[in-house]
């Protein structure tokens, strides 16, 4: 079992890599290929969700200059330009007319962009502090300033996005999303709202994990997506609006764990009490070896 | 049964699609990069696609698109297990240590300092590579430990490009004037 992310940038460099290697060799990993290998990818995030017909907002990539400013010419706007990787709305932006499209277009093709933009990040900081207003939050916007010259490893290693630009369409007059996960046979969620005056949801640690605010068509989608992929876990961002059916935004095998209030099983019925994550995570992984929790191997 | 066949001239699509036009077998040419791809391939039993590092948006998407397309059941080549390791010398150390394949021993370090500990008790000469490259590009023979140690340094500031300009025009102007092409060795018969 590994729990790795976009945080370590050594895992980029060969996590894949290991996993398919040492399933070639008959090892279980946590988490499997087919469940990460799309993480933090959200180009491949588009494939996969088209090919199982899962309902993706829609979505753009183009790998071309030409054809991409030839359709930056003829869709409609505003639009939303994302990076393939990023968290917690990091490299999200909304672009409002042609000649944003257009700008970030030659961008894309040419110098590119660093995954890791340290005057995004100092904004979020600001953002963090208006909502908190306490010391950890400045203390957070005062290593943001300092950050501004020191360079982490992470951004040191991480390489440049360019060669590809991707967009999704915006959907207007939306002030939250619902981040719903599946661990084997159970799904909980929560509803992240926008932060203020923005379009974005995630990352802005306005969290509400009242079960019962949560659209049942966002879980019951969610169970049908984690089966179709056969992941073993899996947090996918839904927009939900009224007469609408939900619609996913992107997904990601790992997410920020809290104690949740319970969970909905397969049937989706809801049970009451607090539940770890990651328990569920080593409980279904453990029993996928074979193995009893009184570490006897099962017969 | 219909086929679709990336469009590549100069790679293998050349014959495939030869070979399809001599013994009949229905196809079309398409262009995997398309935003609408996905869709386009779902009418398809199977995908040809000779995707390789001279090109580089399938560094950005082939194995993407290949994941994806194997779970709509349809058949391709070079599927998922054919070409995850293509052009990675890192992944295929792992594989075939994986398997217990003999490798020549190969070592893999993540950390400056873990790289330079390993330095100091290692036999020289070694052999550097990028995991990426082919036709000898990006492999240098390290002869010493100072050597070892300055590309080591290199590797953790600023890095290596994948294709350097300047070996490249070393290694053609070497192949000009090698004397094993001057007439020693006649070019490959098929017999």
């Amino acid at each position: 079992m590994w729990h790795w992310d976009l945080t370590d940038y050594k895992a980029t460099l060969f996590a894949r890599q290991l996993t398919l290697s040492l399933e070639s060799a008959g090892i279980k990993v946590f988490p499997g290929i087919k469940t990460g290998w799309h993480y933090n990818d959200k180009v491949g995030q588009k494939y996969l969700l088209e090919a199982i017909g899962a309902p993706l907002v829609k979505s753009y990539v183009f790998f071309s200059k030409k054809k991409a400013l030839r359709w930056a010419g003829e869709t409609t706007y505003p639009k939303v330009f994302k990076l393939r990787t990023g968290a917690g709305s990091s490299n999200v932006k909304l672009v409002k007319n042609k000649d944003a499209a257009q700008r970030l277009i030659r961008k894309a093709f040419g110098t590119g962009f660093p995954q890791i933009n340290p005057v995004s990040r100092l904004k979020e900081r600001l953002w963090i502090l208006r909502r908190d207003k306490n010391f950890s939050s400045l203390k957070k916007l005062a290593t943001g300033i300092i950050r501004l010259l020191i360079t982490k490893k992470v951004e040191k290693f991480s390489q440049r996005e360019k060669g590809y630009v991707y967009f999704q369409d915006y959907l207007a007059h939306n002030n939250n999303d619902t981040r719903i996960v599946v661990i084997g046979d159970r799904s909980f969620g929560m509803i992240r709202h926008c932060r203020i005056d923005d379009f974005r949801a995630s990352g802005s640690g306005l969290i509400d994990y009242n079960h019962k605010l949560i659209n049942i068509d966002c879980v019951r989608t969610a169970f049908d997506i984690a089966k179709k992929l056969n992941v073993q876990s899996i947090a996918i961002d839904f927009i939900k609006k009224a007469d609408v059916p939900c619609q996913i935004i992107e997904i990601s095998y790992a997410f920020i764990p809290f104690k949740f209030p319970g969970y909905w099983d397969t049937d989706l019925v809801w049970h009451e009490g607090e539940i770890i994550p990651e328990e569920f995570m080593i409980e279904d992984f453990i029993q996928s070896l074979g193995i009893n929790l009184n570490n006897k191997k099962i017969v | 049964m219909k086929i679709a066949i990336h469009d590549h001239p100069g790679s293998y699509s050349d014959r495939w699609i030869r070979y399809c036009q001599e013994n009949n077998i229905a196809y079309q040419t398409v262009n995997c990069y398309d935003n609408d791809f996905i869709t386009r391939i779902s009418e398809f039993d199977g995908l040809l696609w000779h995707w390789d590092l001279t090109d580089y948006k399938s560094a950005l998407a082939a194995r993407q698109l290949t994941f994806a397309i194997e779970k709509m059941g349809i058949k391709l080549f070079p599927d998922i297990r054919t070409s995850w390791f293509y052009n990675d010398k890192v992944g295929q150390k792992y594989l075939l240590e994986a398997i217990k394949a003999p490798l020549v021993k190969s070592y893999v370090f993540y950390s400056k300092k873990d790289a330079l500990e390993w330095v100091k008790n290692a036999t020289f000469p070694k052999v550097f590579k990028l995991r990426s490259g082919a036709g000898s590009s990006n492999v240098r023979l390290v002869e010493t430990k100072k050597k070892a140690k300055k590309l080591i340094n290199q590797a953790f500031g600023k890095g290596f490009h994948q294709i350097d300009p300047f070996y490249r025009l070393y290694d053609r102007i070497k192949i000009l004037f090698s004397p094993s092409l001057s007439g020693n060795i006649a070019p490959r018969k098929i017999t």
